[in-house]
């Protein structure tokens, strides 16, 4: 018998959650804003961020799909004991896809939602190495504009992915269609919804 | 927060933690899809219908301990309706409470956006009877979808020609339909149209809930709100020849009052909070 640490995951469930939420509420409806989410530790190599999104958002009726580094005992017994998530192979019936930054799934793959339904779409979760609103040496720098944006917000983001950076800059999908994305880098957590308009600098 | 107030029994703003989940990534969804409809699994509410369901569990999935909360049902405080959610919501959660508008970092709010400009970080939790704006022109929601997807939108303003070839000009009153951000026509609610021009790149979030129908939708900060019209019949909001009768406001939203029964009447402004303001400016003042 193999045994798995479970770690512990919010201190204080109904406080944590909602605060976790009020965070990713924020930062979906005004694209660019930077929040905190360090209300996790680490949970291997998934970042308080990520950890603590996932556990505000996941419950039985979600399916989550985990990128290779992500698809291991430690974190798929965690979340599933946590939240009670159902894990997916197939990437393109998953409701979360949790990925990091170099090991994105095929996009043109993930669930779009129809033109009649277009919430039910994926939300994809990527992880990023850091995030700034204040251009970091090497990093990808973005333009956002869009609902949620007085004018125009920039953020730095280190280790973008080419191919998410080709997907928010050509939007392949016509809108309502599309993917909202949430990065997040350490406890740093940005989201650029489908409505957001992105070039690169 | 004061925990000794919180009613025992009951989770934290009465919902159980997995309904406030899944209204919470049905309003991730709907701020990433301004205006559109998301549906969800409303629950019951210990209340019927009608009397803000929606907006509670909107409410109840938002709040937490140090928010402040405002609850207003046609621009008032102290009426029934706002009484009973604001002590409901303090009963459940120990949250403080204000009447000011400019405290409250929540407002949920029953037919009128209140007067005093909104400001960054605050949320408008709006109670929304009927969500669909095409719904009295379509009565299948199989259609309406399609005309939402199609963005086949030309019935709803043969609606507002019908009005200006009867009338002469457009005579909806109170939910009057809007585009936002250039795409979805939405319902703001019965507020009145008055209130329509507050919701136009607003720095607060709007929230909308509707309970019996189970829709959430929602407005980001800084999104294009615009009142539908013509070129010829441009969108006016009502004005009064009339001032507050308490307060000498010509510029807020007025309530008509009946006095007595010979027929005498008054007009007062609907939004408690300001004209209470503007009285103790007033006072201060002489």
């Amino acid at each position: 018998m193999n045994s798995i640490a479970l770690q512990v995951g919010f201190k204080d469930a109904v406080t944590d959650a909602q605060q976790v939420f009020r965070s990713l509420l924020k930062v979906m409806s005004e694209p660019g804003v930077i929040e905190q989410l360090d209300q996790t530790d680490t949970l291997e190599t998934l970042c308080p961020a990520a950890f603590s999104t996932c556990l505000a958002l996941l419950d039985s009726t979600t399916r989550i799909w985990l990128a290779e580094s992500f698809d291991n005992d430690s974190v798929s017994k965690n979340l599933s004991f946590h939240t009670g998530c159902r894990l997916t192979r197939d990437v393109s019936e998953a409701d979360f896809v949790l990925c990091r930054a170099d090991q994105l799934p095929a996009l043109s793959q993930l669930k779009l939602g129809s033109a009649e339904y277009p919430d039910r779409g994926c939300t994809l979760l990527v992880q990023v190495a850091q995030l700034s609103d204040i251009a970091l040496p090497g990093a990808t720098q973005l333009t956002l504009q869009g609902p949620g944006i007085p004018g125009q917000r920039s953020i730095s983001v280190d280790s973008l992915p080419a191919e998410l950076t080709r997907y928010l800059t050509e939007r392949p999908d016509p809108f309502p269609l599309g993917l909202d994305i949430v990065l997040l880098g350490g406890d740093a957590v940005i989201a650029i919804p489908r409505t957001t308009v992105v070039e690169v600098n | 927060m004061n925990p000794q107030t919180i009613r025992e029994g009951y989770n934290f703003a009465y919902l159980d933690e997995q309904t406030k989940r899944m209204i919470r990534r049905a309003l991730l969804k709907a701020v990433a899809i301004p205006g559109y409809q998301v549906p969800f699994g409303g629950r019951e509410m210990p209340m019927p219908y009608g009397w803000g369901t929606g907006g509670m569990q909107v409410t109840a999935a938002v709040i937490g301990q140090t928010d402040c909360l405002k609850v207003i049902d046609q621009g008032a405080d102290d009426t029934t309706n706002a009484v009973s959610i604001r002590a409901f919501f303090r009963d459940l959660t120990g949250v403080k409470t204000t009447e000011r508008t400019e405290e409250a970092t929540l407002i949920q709010t029953r037919h009128r956006i209140p007067e005093k400009p909104l400001q960054a970080g605050q949320v408008l939790v709006y109670q929304v009877p009927i969500p669909e704006p095409l719904r009295f022109i379509e009565p299948s929601e199989v259609e309406t979808r399609k005309m939402h997807a199609l963005e086949d939108y030309g019935v709803m303003h043969i609606k507002l020609y019908e009005d200006i070839a009867q009338f002469g000009h457009i005579a909806t009153a109170y939910a009057y339909p809007v585009l936002v951000n250039g795409r979805y026509v939405m319902d703001p609610s019965p507020i009145p149209k008055f209130d329509n021009p507050k919701m136009d790149n607003s720095p607060a979030l709007q929230l909308f809930g509707a309970g019996r129908e189970k829709r959430i939708y929602a407005i980001p900060p800084y999104t294009d709100v615009k009142s539908l019209d013509f070129e010829d019949h441009p969108f006016e909001v009502q004005k009064w020849e009339q001032c507050c009768a308490i307060c000498g406001s010509a510029e807020s939203f007025l309530d008509e009052v009946i006095m007595d029964d010979q027929g005498t009447h008054e007009f007062i402004c609907s939004d408690t909070d300001y004209c209470r303001e503007r009285m103790e400016n007033l006072e201060v003042t002489v």
